[in-house]
């Protein structure tokens, strides 16, 4: 085992958010290991809000680099879900290079994820889809059904699960403070803290049962 | 996709106000979610092989800049391929 921060070489010359993946990765590492022999890549620094955060591969599997803006509002909270999607793609399941979280192999969690009250409103949402959230001066925003659904996605449901994970179990003041931005939107984006324990306990076995607790 | 409605008179800056106001996000996802109702971001960010033209990425002068928004750069040059996804 070894510590994750073994896995990525930093490409990132703003020395603000160095520091923040710094911290980012250690709290990652205060909650668990991850394997060796994971391919290496970079995380590179972007600037934008079109995209504050990605994962990159290619089509055959192979993993690209991790993208993090030095723009994005939470940078160390959006680190974590792009890495999730990293360790979905070639730390978790039996084949490296497919998302463990759509081959079926993380039940147990996934049948955490989807009992909860989120996951339940997200889909009444989608049902309900176009839905509109109305502000000010009579503006609506609208998400359609794709909106609702991408978020259903199980690549994106494990990424955001394993962001609050470790914010919740790490306790990093920065990702509590990430967190707790993203259970502010009014649709269920993030977990509220009753609601997401029983997923952080699927967690917790997930782990436990890979050896990759207590590192 | 997103759509923001009844917004003709507003500046990009009270759009993005607007967001957040409905919907609770934050400042730079207002920004991201603003850019997809105008197609200028992807709608999702799990993108298959096929879509990667919107991500592609040219290396130009050590610095690569992702095709669909010219302000999204990165440091160094990362390999150009064609059939790059972007999960995110």
């Amino acid at each position: 085992m070894q510590a994750i921060g073994a896995v990525f070489d930093l490409n990132i010359q703003d020395a603000g958010l160095e520091a923040g993946v710094m911290t980012t990765l250690g709290a990652i590492d205060s909650v668990h290991a991850v394997p060796t022999g994971l391919p290496r890549i970079p995380i590179h620094e972007i600037r934008g809000r079109r995209l504050v955060g990605g994962y990159r591969a290619l089509g055959d599997g192979t993993a690209v680099d991790v993208l993090i803006s030095r723009d994005a509002d939470d940078p160390g909270f959006t680190l974590v879900h792009e890495l999730g999607h990293y360790l979905d793609h070639h730390a978790l399941g039996s084949v490296s290079g497919a998302f463990a979280s759509a081959s079926g192999e993380l039940a147990d969690l996934f049948d955490a994820i989807d009992a909860s009250d989120a996951v339940q409103e997200l889909r009444d949402l989608e049902r309900r889809a176009p839905v509109a959230f109305p502000a000010a001066a009579g503006v609506l925003v609208i998400l359609d059904r794709d909106d609702f659904s991408y978020l259903l996605e199980p690549e994106e449901l494990f990424a955001r699960s394993y962001a609050q994970y470790i914010a919740v179990r790490s306790a990093d003041a920065a990702l509590l403070e990430d967190l707790l931005a993203g259970q502010g939107i009014v649709y269920p984006e993030q977990w509220k803290d009753r609601d997401f324990e029983a997923v952080a306990a699927a967690f917790d076995q997930l782990l436990e049962g890979l050896g990759w607790s207590g590192s | 996709m997103v759509r923001i409605v009844r917004d003709e008179n507003l500046s990009d800056d009270e759009r993005v106000a607007a967001i957040q106001e409905a919907t609770g996000v934050s400042e730079s996802k207002a920004h991201r979610m603003l850019a997809q109702s105008r197609g200028e971001a992807p709608l999702s960010d799990v993108l298959v092989a096929e879509e990667a033209r919107v991500f592609e990425v040219t290396a130009t002068q050590g610095v690569a800049v992702l095709s669909f928004s010219g302000e999204v750069s990165v440091a160094e040059p990362v390999p150009v391929r064609e059939d790059v996804l972007v999960q995110g």
